[in-house]
């Protein structure tokens, strides 16, 4: 069974245009100069590029920065309870980037291991990845100094890989083929030669990318060095915000809120992030995390380190954004070098 | 989980006949919280009270929601029902489902579903009411008294006569404001300074009443049953206790100036008494006349170019080196009397005033019909000091004219011009009195009559009209204006004239401000209601009386001073007052020390408060509201904009549930 | 609540139902207009019973944040009625709240919300019958304006061009004279240390990216080497000043002419004393924004402010004192004609321009933790009891969150525009900043550098305009 071919981009416009039949389809579209992912009515709307992520990751096509997780109202004085409904039309997220495809099979690891988390189950069931791989790298892209890569099938279930002007499609699983069954009309089939252009697709982006690799080894280092006082002037000027959080793939924090009225309410989840003051905030009062350094270590950590296995992804997937998106500056790879340098210099115990 | 008691109200027909109160009971049982619900023809009776108090009892309710008519009407009387039930009264709220919404809208569904709503905001409400005890702030039994004219020296007379301590404050180096200038007051004609004497000398030998004349208030602090109030004692360089108003001094003082009693007609020396009966008898240094400068400088430099009252003085009581003196007194009630001022403004200047020294405003007639004034009661023209025989008063000068002078009516001046007139004629029996007037307001006892007396018995030629122009001619006045009741135009060669000049008040703010009470756009304090409270200010604790609250003759001012004594009296005569508990909290481990809330507070009711470590040092500055001067505006609430205020009786979450409940949501409209 | 719970007889693609009737909460108080209510009710006026009421003690107690509420609870207008100037029970709640509401008003307006909706009212207690005209007269304007739109993406709208904005800019700074400044400011630096006329300079480090730099906090003379300058310099370091402030007596910060009203600011409200400030002005080349110059510093000089305590040049640096009384600030205004622009469109337009915007907010709150001016140590939005700001982070809780950091910000905002330079979702937080700013201009003087001076919100006049009050 043919599961490569080539496509001019004509055919892959026409192919996408066929998969609005049927699917709600999501991919990044200009909006007042930001490129963001968006549900699109029409081929048109589509921004599909060799390279350039969007502003943030599609992870909220899957987890929504706010949904209901259940409602009630007071009709006739007896509390009536309604499961809000989950999307039944299938969903295609087209053109995500390898590092956000990435993203989500992260978030897959929180939301659908032990407990299922039945809303996030039922949009992933229902949705269906084309990723993108990468042509060249954004100015803060970093995804190969952390274990990834620009051209990484992890999460996707059809690849486009860019060849010039054309494109090559690649089916990788079974969802991905139900995306391409109906279509293939004058799709040529790709070669070898075509196969090996990913191999130098990915050596030529990971050539654009300056950054020394993040050694998994430091993992150790960083949790054996959890006390040490560098922590305190790495995180000097990180403002508190939570932007590095909301941008990034693979963040997957919430809050759960209650709001109501005399006559109905509903409990519903909301993004939240561990860089918040608040995060952690106890209900007693006490606050594990009171500074905003603990906060920053812990959220460094959690990207960096706290891997159960050793062969385990880093959670940072290396996308960048929140170098370029911080307002403060802060940059995470060079935080994890600096604390490790500290940490290794003066040993894991040592104060400010 | 509350327990809320729903009873509605027919108000026999008033409400039932637009609201279907049985749909309403019925739906409000649904209501969650709510565990009662009736209803009752008239539930501000004594059975229908009776009702909720035995629901209250019965069903263990520990909130109340009364939907009957406006709680400004009868809010007092169910919160008294709850507080007999043992509930506090605070945890009972009432739903307005008559003044709003029966007796205006006709449609029965409208209404209904109306009235249904208010009442589930209202539970809404109430389920985040808390039980509020009124604060109880002590009282310092004294009271400081702001002017001492007539209505001051009344309002001080009638306390410390009831055994209260008083600070009895005048300006002026002698106490009896304007009634001390009068000649003879209306309608009896009795002689002003015979009748305010007694009084004044009741005043100064009074032993409750600390008289601090020549003295202005500086500052003031505090709430109600706790002033601090801060006096400036003007330095008079005459020591007055050893002063024996000898007048001496006065004799071979060598400059002269114009004498503030007589409305400057006449005058007196830099070193002076202001009239013979001045209480306290005492003499006065002005510092801005006496030839040597900069006396009351605090540097006390000065030039002692001359010091012949020094010499002469027998008890040796003049000290060129005294200073301001500054003293305080801790009280518990004030009240306001600083009283008023001829107002001549361009009205006055337009008949002439100021440019013809032969026309004059009212007070300056006053000092010159009376006996101890500059023309020892006869009646001469300035300019040549001969009799006039023809004298012209002109009324509402000033008032009553939004454009030019004032929109308000000077109350007095009809009845001192008829008085001024009839005088006149008693004193110069050939003399011929006009008087133009646009109404006669003679409302008082007697007022009407008095004024029948100079029209019909003294012939005093009253014209209604306005003179349009006023010429001097030869020595003489000659006054155009015209007779709207005739229709024709009238030419009086007058030989003076008076002008009845709008009275304003003498507090330009200075007072008002350091109390903090509100003065109106005309400048005179103002009354907490106009028909109900109108001798105190919505300030607690400060009162009014006189004409510094509104234009009004004696028998009015003596009234009210009683009155605002009265007032005064009720605080005075407890230990403890009683003050709304709906007052405003800071949450003080939140509040970042931005002090905007101070910066908007009508009462100053904010504090800075300091917060100390384990050390005692202080780490911290955060705002503090007194619950005892916090009237409960919630202006701090909103200025803070993290939210770290709320207030008692409307706390956010009352507001938020309340918005909550009166959203248009389906199960409104669909119901 | 998200949108779905929250539903009333809301038109579908913008038919308005058959059945329809305005639902209005007006919120009164109680000395004036409910008493007023209470006599058209005695009097039996008749009025149309779309409203639904609402006791306080004064106008003072409302805020805009229960006005937003009322909306978000499906109300179609509002209606806020109180004493008349000069009538306030609590002498003046309702003259600082009327310029509360004039500033609110002219935010909704600019919001794209149909002003038939929000009304506001002096109705005496002896007025019951302006009360019953009121009423009607608002409830005949809500049922004009139709149901409150919804808060949605606009789908298929085209979008608005805004004109493009211009401006000059500073003058030009070659690296030679870059350089110069650079190299004059670490010497500032160093010797602010040495000297210990401060325990801590507060400036711009290179960040990792090109053309980016990061706040940086140096204590010790030898990292004075690491300051830079250029038109990386973006970050408002006012927003360091307070915490610094936690371990150091006095603190040096480097300052942009942008960067000093958010500076003064913080003195004006308590949050710091000028004598624990030592500010470093530098003579500034603009920071770049994208390719080009970003907007703010379209019509700025660079020079730096002679307010400053130490002045940095090309030429060297300077000690300066001003009396900060006399200092004006030259407010950029290169904004100004797009928002004349946006308020030259249909209401329409405006709402559909800002709810795209809105939907985009992520509620990261980077406008905020970015801003010298949000230092709330809890926000407002955090508080839960009550939740005034939803949590939802959708068009209805985004519009709440961003019309109230707007308010919060009224009179004080001078436009450094870091809020706009930081939002990941390039919303234009600086039009909005700038339309309020503008309109406090116009009705109540400009906002300047003097700490003494009372902010326009904390302040009143009793000629205060209210030409939209009924």
């Amino acid at each position: 069974m043919e599961s490569s071919w080539k496509l001019t981009d004509t055919q892959l416009r026409k192919w996408l245009s066929g998969l609005l039949d049927g699917n709600s389809v999501v991919a990044p579209v200009e909006e007042d100069g930001v490129l963001l992912f968006r549900p699109i009515a029409s081929e048109d709307q589509a921004v599909v590029k060799p390279s350039g992520k969007t502003r943030w990751s599609p992870k909220e096509f899957l987890f929504p920065r706010s949904e209901a997780l259940y409602r009630y109202n007071f009709k006739g004085g007896t509390v009536q309870l309604e499961d809000p409904p989950v999307p039944e039309e299938h969903q295609v997220l087209f053109g995500v980037r390898s590092c956000d495809a990435s993203g989500l099979v992260r978030l897959d690891e929180i939301f659908l291991s032990g407990t299922k988390d039945r809303l996030y189950a039922a949009r992933r069931e229902n949705t269906t990845v084309v990723s993108a791989a990468c042509a060249a790298a954004d100015v803060e892209c970093f995804c190969t100094a952390v274990g990834y890569s620009p051209v990484g099938e992890e999460g996707s279930d059809v690849q486009l890989v860019p060849l010039g002007e054309d494109w090559m499609l690649r089916v990788l699983t079974d969802k991905g083929r139900d995306l391409v069954s109906d279509a293939g009309d004058g799709w040529t089939a790709a070669t070898a030669k075509d196969g090996k252009r990913i191999a130098e697709l990915e050596k030529s982006v990971a050539g654009q990318i300056e950054r020394s690799p993040v050694n998994r080894e430091w993992s150790q280092v960083l949790e054996e060095g959890f006390e040490h006082g560098a922590w305190d002037r790495l995180a000097q000027h990180c403002l508190g915000c939570s932007v590095c959080a909301y941008v990034c793939p693979s963040c997957s924090c919430f809050d759960m809120n209650h709001e109501a009225n005399a006559w109905c309410g509903e409990q519903c989840r909301s993004w939240d992030a561990c860089t918040f003051p608040l995060f952690t905030h106890h209900a007693s009062g006490h606050n594990p995390r009171e500074t905003k350094q603990e906060r920053y270590r812990q959220r460094v950590l959690h990207k960096f380190a706290f891997r159960e296995e050793d062969e385990d992804p880093f959670r940072c997937v290396g996308c960048g954004r929140c170098v370029s998106l911080c307002p403060a500056g802060l940059d995470i790879v060079n935080t994890v070098s600096a604390a490790v340098e500290a940490i290794r210099e003066e040993g894991a115990d040592a104060a400010r | 989980m509350s327990r809320v008691g729903v009873f509605v109200c027919h108000c026999g027909e008033n409400i039932a006949r637009n609201v279907k109160v049985q749909e309403v009971v019925e739906s409000s049982r649904d209501i969650p919280g709510t565990v009662v619900t009736a209803d009752y023809p008239y539930l501000c009776s004594a059975p229908g009270q009776q009702m909720v108090i035995d629901a209250i009892e019965e069903h263990d309710l520990d909130r109340v929601v009364v939907a009957a008519c406006s709680p400004q009407l009868h809010e007092p009387t169910f919160r008294a029902a709850a507080a007999q039930a043992g509930l506090n009264p605070h945890l009972c709220e009432m739903a307005n489902i008559r003044e709003h919404c029966s007796w205006v809208h006709r449609d029965a569904e409208q209404a209904s579903a109306k009235a249904y709503q208010t009442v589930v905001a209202a539970v809404e409400r109430v389920k985040r009411s808390r039980p509020l005890d009124p604060i109880e702030v002590p009282v310092t039994k004294r009271a400081l008294v702001i002017g001492a004219g007539v209505a001051g020296i009344r309002s001080a007379l009638d306390m410390a006569n009831a055994g209260h301590s008083v600070v009895l404050v005048e300006r002026q180096p002698s106490i009896g404001g304007n009634m001390s200038r009068l000649s003879e007051t209306f309608p009896t004609l009795d002689c002003s300074q015979c009748i305010l004497t007694p009084l004044m000398v009741q005043v100064s030998r009074h032993p409750n009443i600390e008289l601090l004349t020549y003295s202005e208030i500086e500052e003031v602090s505090g709430y109600v049953g706790n002033f601090k109030v801060r006096i400036r004692r003007k330095p008079s360089f005459v020591v007055a206790e050893d002063c024996t108003a000898c007048g001496d001094c006065a004799e071979v003082c060598p400059q002269p100036s114009g004498n503030e009693f007589d409305m400057a007609l006449s005058s007196r020396k830099a070193i002076y008494i202001p009239f013979p009966q001045a209480v306290p008898s005492v003499y006065t240094l002005d510092p801005d006349r006496c030839l040597n400068s900069k006396l009351d400088s605090p540097t006390g430099f000065r030039v002692l170019a001359c010091v012949k009252c020094d010499e002469v003085c027998k008890p040796q009581c003049i000290d060129f080196d005294m200073q301001p003196e500054f003293i305080e007194r801790e009280v518990g009630v004030i009240v306001a009397a600083t009283g008023f001022d001829m107002k001549l403004g361009q009205q006055a200047a337009e008949c002439g005033y100021g440019k013809h020294v032969d026309v004059m405003d009212g007070l300056e007639f006053e000092r010159m019909l009376s006996a101890s004034g500059p023309t020892e009661g006869e009646v001469r023209r300035p300019s040549d000091g001969k009799t006039p025989k023809d004298v012209v008063f002109i009324q509402c000068v000033g008032s009553r004219n939004p454009e030019h002078g004032v929109s308000y009516c000077s109350r007095i001046c009809c009845m001192y011009t008829a008085k001024h007139a009839l005088l006149l004629r008693h004193k110069v029996p050939e003399s011929r009195a006009y008087i133009f007037y646009m109404d006669i307001r003679a409302g008082g006892k007697g007022y009407e009559e008095f004024v029948h007396r100079a029209m019909e018995e003294e012939r005093v030629m009253y014209i209604r009209g306005r003179p349009s122009q006023i010429i001097e001619e030869e020595g003489k006045l000659k006054v155009l204006g015209v007779d709207t009741l005739s229709g024709r135009t009238v030419e009086i060669d007058a030989d003076m004239v008076v002008l009845a000049a709008a009275m304003e008040p003498a507090d330009h703010g200075e007072i008002a401000g350091k109390l903090r009470i509100a003065a109106d756009t005309d400048g005179f304090f103002k009354e907490a209601h106009p028909k109900l409270r109108p001798v105190e200010t919505l300030t607690a604790g400060i009162f009014l009386a006189g004409t510094a609250q509104a234009p009004k003759d004696i028998p009015d001012t003596v009234s009210q001073a009683s009155a605002a004594a009265s007032k005064g009296m009720e605080m005075l005569s407890k230990d403890f007052l009683e003050r709304d508990p709906s007052t405003a909290h800071v949450d003080e481990s939140a509040c970042a020390g931005c002090f905007e809330c101070l910066a908007v507070c009508p009462y100053g009711a904010i504090e800075r408060k300091q917060l100390l470590d384990a050390q005692g040092e202080v780490f911290r500055e955060v705002a503090a509201p007194n619950p005892a001067m916090c009237e409960g505006c919630g202006l701090c609430t909103v200025t803070c904009r993290g939210g770290y205020i709320d207030l008692e009786g409307y706390t956010d979450e009352q507001v938020f549930a309340q918005l909550g409940a009166l959203g248009a949501l389906r199960e409104v409209i669909e119901r | 609540m998200t949108e779905a719970n929250v539903t009333a007889a809301k038109s579908e693609a913008g038919a308005v139902p058959e059945n329809w009737k305005p639902h209005i909460v007006a919120l009164v108080c109680n000395w004036c207009s409910y008493a007023g209510a209470d006599m058209a009710g005695t009097t039996r006026r008749e009025y149309p019973a779309n409203v639904r009421m609402m006791r306080f003690p004064c106008t003072g107690r409302m805020s805009p944040l229960m006005i937003l509420r009322a909306f978000e609870q499906g109300a179609d207008g509002v209606l806020v009625s109180g004493c008349h100037p000069g009538d306030c029970h609590y002498v003046q709640g309702n003259l600082v709240a009327r310029r509360r509401f004039t500033i609110f008003r002219s935010l909704m307006d600019f919001i794209g919300v149909d002003l038939k909706r929000l009304h506001f009212a002096w109705v005496s207690a002896a007025e019951g019958h302006k009360w019953a005209k009121v009423v009607s007269e608002v409830t005949t304007s809500v049922q004009e304006a139709g149901p409150l739109p919804s808060f949605e993406h606009p789908e298929g709208w085209g979008g608005i061009d805004l004109p493009e904005m211009t401006g000059s800019g500073p003058q030009e700074l070659d690296e030679q004279r870059l350089d110069a400044i650079r190299a004059n400011l670490r010497k500032a630096a160093s010797e602010v240390l040495t000297t210990e006329r401060a325990g801590v300079v507060i400036g711009y480090g290179s960040g990792s990216l090109p053309d980016q730099t990061h706040p940086v906090l140096i204590t010790k003379t030898a990292e004075c080497e690491k300051l830079e300058w250029g038109q990386g310099c973006r970050n408002n370091l006012g927003a360091y000043v307070g915490s610094a402030l936690e371990k150091h007596e006095r603190v040096a910060v480097v300052a942009k002419t942008c960067d000093l009203g958010a500076i003064s600011g913080l003195i004006r409200e308590g949050q710091l004393r000028r004598d624990q400030l030592l500010v470093i002005g530098v003579q500034c080349p603009g920071v770049r924004d994208g390719s080009g110059l970003a907007t703010k510093c379209l019509s700025c000089s660079g020079d730096p402010h002679p307010i400053c305590d130490l002045v940095v040049t090309v030429e060297g640096v300077q000690e300066s004192c001003e009396d900060p009384s006399a200092a004006a600030l030259d407010t950029p205004d290169a904004r100004d004609e797009q928002i004349a622009y946006l308020e030259s469109l249909p209401h329409e337009e405006r709402w559909q321009y800002w709810q795209r915007q809105f939907g985009r907010c992520l509620r990261c709150y980077a406008c905020r933790a970015a801003c010298p001016l949000c230092y709330c140590s809890t926000c407002i939005t955090d508080k839960h009891r009550p939740q005034w700001v939803p949590t939802s982070i959708d068009h209805p809780g985004n519009s709440t969150w961003n019309i109230i950091r707007a308010v919060h910000l009224a009179g004080r905002c001078t436009g450094c525009d870091e809020c706009a330079r930081v939002c990941p979702a390039d919303i234009r937080l600086d039009l909005i900043n700038r339309k309020l700013s503008l309109e406090v201009e116009r009705q109540y003087g400009k906002i300047g550098l003097d700490p003494e001076e009372k902010s326009a919100l904390v302040d009143f006049r009793m000629e205060d305009s209210e030409e939209f009050i009924l």
